[in-house]
């Protein structure tokens, strides 16, 4: 079943794997200035003057459009969880290979347990939208206190990481 | 007035709206941020120890376990991993410190008073 199933496919094979490109470059990129040229000088603003009412005002509206802006990186990254094990399953890749095994290891348990985070924070129960629907000012405060949090906290680890993954696929170091 | 004494003046009005910035009497409510620099060190010393301990293990697992390579119990990758955790954790503090404005006084920025409209969504009715 298998075996059929993959020689269906692997005609495809370069074509599924240039589907995979596209949605890591835009899962990778996609909100990047936002974050470092929009986000990140209105929230160190905030952080400075946390008592301006104005500086709140457009904190809350970035963080607001942030949300929202991260719409097209949670598109493509369960395209990436899709077209990469796909990938895997055609070319028939394993574990022996050092680079992959270090690479899924990655994706699966660095990548894949802050995505799930950043989709609650951004468009579940954490969106400053949805929060903001329930009139709540404590509430609305703290998820953007999470949020920022989650923001600072991981941005070194997806900038260092995001650069090994390239690194591994392209290279193929050991 | 000159160039040089309109942007003075500038600077001035600026540091006055800051300083009614800083009254409490204006400010909402806000809730106190909850973290600061000794929470980041401790938390990136932890997140540095690990994620690579999580990928060290993990590479022993599928590379040795798995595969029978014996490559992953050298001494060579159990030293990057120490050193890679070292500089991850050093960098990481320095980065967030940096992101959460807890380094420098921000003098290459100035808030600048001005009046705009935000555009926000309206909330659509759900359809049923």
């Amino acid at each position: 079943m298998f075996d059929l199933l993959r020689e269906a496919l692997l005609p495809y094979y370069l074509y599924v794997k240039a589907i995979h490109l596209f949605f890591v470059a835009m899962w990778m990129w996609s909100t990047a200035a936002a974050y470092a040229y929009y986000l990140v000088p209105v929230f160190k603003a905030w952080r400075r003057n946390p008592r301006d009412p104005g500086v709140l005002a457009m904190r809350n509206w970035a963080i607001e459009r942030f949300d929202q802006g991260a719409t097209y990186e949670h598109i493509a990254f369960p395209a990436i969880l899709l077209t990469g094990p796909l990938l895997y399953f055609l070319a028939g890749w394993s574990t022996e290979s050092g680079w992959l095994a270090l690479k899924l290891l990655i994706v699966l348990g660095v990548f894949l347990p802050i995505e799930i985070l950043d989709y609650h924070l951004s468009h579940l129960g954490g969106s400053k939208r949805n929060v903001r629907r329930r009139n709540d000012p404590v509430a609305y405060e703290r998820a953007i206190h999470h949020h920022w949090l989650f923001l600072i906290l991981s941005s070194p680890v997806v900038m260092v990481f995001i650069l090994a993954v390239i690194a591994l696929a392209v290279i193929k170091p050991f | 007035m000159s160039p040089d004494q309109q942007s003075a003046a500038n600077r001035d009005e600026s540091k006055r709206d800051e300083a009614k910035c800083d009254d409490s009497e204006l400010a909402p409510e806000v809730l106190p941020y909850p973290w600061g620099p000794r929470d980041y060190r401790r938390f990136t010393v932890m997140l540095a120890v690990g994620i690579h301990l999580y990928l060290y293990l993990g590479m022993i697992v599928l590379v040795y376990l798995i595969n029978g390579a014996e490559w992953i119990l050298g001494w060579k990758p159990a030293v990057l991993a120490i050193l890679s955790a070292l500089v991850f954790s050093r960098l990481s503090f320095g980065w967030v410190m940096r992101l959460d404005a807890q380094y420098g006084r921000g003098s290459g920025w100035e808030l600048k008073p001005v009046t705009v409209k935000l555009p926000e969504e309206r909330d659509r009715p759900r359809k049923r």
